[in-house]
């Protein structure tokens, strides 16, 4: 994927660029918004990410302008610590996620796959593995056996099997499944993911999810 | 507001009272005074009149007194009543009807042959034979004013009452007026419009003097709070940047560290250090974005019941993982106006207080009720519960009743929930739950707008 990064802290840049170059996506960098936007305009993107805080034209604006130029490629908007009208200002201007700084590269790179897969899952029924979910009726099945889940397990498990067998993070899923953007400091997540994985795991020799410390949740393509 | 203007009400009415008060005062007291005049006059009348009788007594005698009274109250020019008794008080002549009288003038009740009685002034004179002459004139009326007096006075008092709550009236809703122009500029600072001053009139009255030292203390505030935010973005600003590339070079660190043993571990929990120095930065920042009022222009209608019971049925199983017990209780489709994640993140923060420190003790009850224009957010425990003295302190900033520090949390949850529920329009109470902590968020349906 052609990744355009927008990010005037030289440090920043060079980490984000490091750990999505070895990922195997080619990066570009650009530190000025205005630079960035004439890049967008006449270059094809794949994903923007793009720094909420540029010197001259704001992350916001870049957003915006792309938007209004009529650019469509995913954006992912990367806000100051904590701050609700950073996030909501620009998921209005046309960002399709927000990161909040600091983050670690491993949410970044989940966040990134997340947006290249967007699009990419059909509506009502969707599978990884030996795993099928039907979204219409909230049906699981595992090797087609029925599993029965409770609505917040059967979110949870979506959130996995939409995004293949890639690292969903903790964020992610309380964002998704919750709608909160904030992280409790209890673990809401843990507590619903280990009720799912008993239930999914019953009768089965292999664990069907696999956790990355620290990070997140992925399915496992062997189970 | 409905304070200030009820002062200029009572204000006015006490004076329209005192005023009629001195009206009605004024009113008596010239009665009295006229009437004593008239008394006065009466009384000289009298005098002459009985002057006249004595003259003739004395120069001719008791037998021509009688038949001259006889004549005068024939003739009945001037009104006078007379009564001429022997020295045994038996009355001799005179249709005067009074008791007998000692010597000397006053005023009697006469009860005339009809029935009706009415005041008189009375002279009594012994004279030469010990008889006992009293001579009377009908008094000015004392039991009722003057006809024209009446209507003076009640015309004065009816004026006064129209023309003093027509005044009232005026005044007080001249000063409401005045008044709610400063309340409503107060409230949109209190809303975070801290640009906000109050308008001064060209009258330059009290009221003018009062708006333009607001308007010079307004000025001093917004200068310091646009100071302290700069200060403290700053600060947030350049202790973030710098927080962030240590955490992003201890990650580098931690990927060339690979797997030894030792050296990754510590990279870990050096990460997770920083990640507890940025969570603090965190929720120090998200206080402050809630405080300044900023966030009220996201404001939207929102699903309270939905996101409550989201809420409760997660927690209840996470209350399960902890060996508590978690007890929720939501009314369907309680709607109100504000931010979704801002409510959710003060009911979580409840939640997770009352479960960490008492959810051993006992079940943990949220619960939401309609009350009044406002909702109702109830978090209680049965745990040991904060006592009263405590519960103020406990809402300040970095405030933990645990004085070692060893249980977890920086001292900002209950903070931040005051905050945001005093952003709409709300306010959080900590209550006895007799045992335990009644944690009461009341939030306003409209999400605190003021107009």
């Amino acid at each position: 994927m052609r990744l355009l990064l927008i990010e005037d802290d030289p440090d920043t840049a060079e980490s984000i660029r490091d750990a999505l170059r070895g990922e195997g996506h080619e990066v570009h960098v650009e530190e000025r918004g205005d630079r960035a936007l004439s890049r967008i305009r006449t270059e094809p993107f794949d994903i923007l990410i793009v720094d909420r805080m540029l010197p001259d034209l704001d992350g916001i604006a870049v957003v915006e302008r792309a938007r209004l130029a009529g650019n469509t490629s995913p954006a992912l908007m990367l806000t100051a610590l904590a701050s609700i009208s950073d996030r909501v200002e620009g998921l209005r201007a046309g960002a399709d996620d927000y990161l909040v700084k600091p983050f670690a590269m491993a949410e970044l790179v989940a966040r990134v796959d997340a947006l290249v897969r967007r699009g990419n899952a059909s509506p009502e029924t969707c599978s990884f593995g030996t795993i099928h979910i039907d979204r219409l009726r909230r049906e699981a099945f595992r090797e087609g056996r029925r599993i029965i889940l409770q609505p917040r397990e059967f979110e949870l498990l979506e959130q996995l099997v939409s995004h293949g067998g890639r690292i969903v993070s903790r964020l992610m899923l309380i964002e998704r499944v919750w709608h909160i953007s904030f992280d409790p400091q209890t673990n809401l997540v843990d507590t619903h993911m280990s009720r799912l994985r008993q239930k999914l795991n019953a009768g089965f020799a292999k664990d069907a999810i696999q956790t990355i410390r620290g990070v997140g949740y992925q399915l496992r393509e062997d189970a | 507001m409905r304070n200030e203007s009820g002062t200029a009400r009572r204000a006015a009415l006490f004076f329209i009272g005192c005023f009629a008060l001195i009206t009605i005062i004024l009113g008596f007291g010239v009665h009295f005074v006229s009437s004593q005049a008239v008394d006065r006059q009466i009384d000289a009348q009298i005098a002459r009149e009985m002057q006249e009788l004595v003259t003739i007594d004395r120069k001719e005698g008791l037998g021509v007194l009688e038949n001259e009274i006889r004549r005068r109250e024939e003739r009945s020019v001037n009104g006078f009543g007379y009564l001429l008794r022997d020295a045994d008080r038996r009355p001799i002549i005179g249709s005067l009807r009074v008791p007998p009288l000692s010597e000397g003038v006053g005023t009697s009740w006469v009860i005339e042959s009809d029935g009706t009685d009415h005041g008189v002034r009375t002279a009594t004179t012994k004279l030469r034979s010990s008889a006992w002459l009293t001579v009377a004139l009908a008094a000015a009326p004392t039991n009722a004013l003057h006809p024209p007096l009446l209507i003076l006075f009640g015309t004065s008092l009816v004026l006064m009452f129209g023309l003093g709550i027509l005044g009232g009236a005026l005044f007080s809703r001249g000063i409401r007026r005045r008044l709610e122009t400063m309340n409503s500029s107060a409230r949109a600072i209190i809303d975070g419009k801290l640009d906000t001053r109050i308008t001064v009139t060209e009258r330059g009255d009290e009221f003018d003097h009062l708006a333009v030292t607001l308007n010079l203390m307004l000025d001093r505030i917004d200068a310091l709070v646009g100071n302290l935010r700069r200060v403290s973005s700053d600060i947030g600003h350049d202790l973030r940047t710098p927080i962030n590339r240590l955490r992003q070079r201890i990650e580098r660190l931690r990927t060339l560290a690979g797997k030894e043993p030792g050296l990754a571990d510590e990279l870990d929990a050096a990460i997770a250090d920083i990640d507890g120095i940025l969570a603090i930065f965190a929720a120090l920042m998200r206080i402050s974005e809630v405080e300044s009022g900023a966030l009220r222009r996201y404001f939207a209608p929102l699903d309270l019941s939905a996101g409550l019971t989201l809420l409760g049925e997660s927690y209840a199983l996470v209350a399960e993982d902890a060996g508590a017990e978690l007890r929720y209780e939501i009314p369907l489709r309680v709607e109100i106006v504000g931010d979704q994640e801002l409510i959710l993140q003060a009911v979580v923060n409840l939640l997770e207080n009352a479960l960490r420190h008492a959810g051993g003790a006992g079940p943990v009850t949220l619960s939401l009720s309609r009350v009044g224009e406002g909702v109702e957010i109830v978090v209680a425990d049965c745990g040991p519960g904060i006592p009263p003295e405590e519960r103020a302190r406990v809402v300040e900033r970095f405030t933990r009743l645990d004085p070692a520090r060893t249980s977890p949390g920086q001292g900002l949850g209950l903070n931040l929930v005051r905050a945001i529920a005093e952003a709409h329009g709300g306010s959080l109470t900590l209550e006895d739950a007799n045992p335990g902590l009644r944690a009461v968020l009341t939030l306003p349906r409209d999400g605190g707008k003021q107009d």
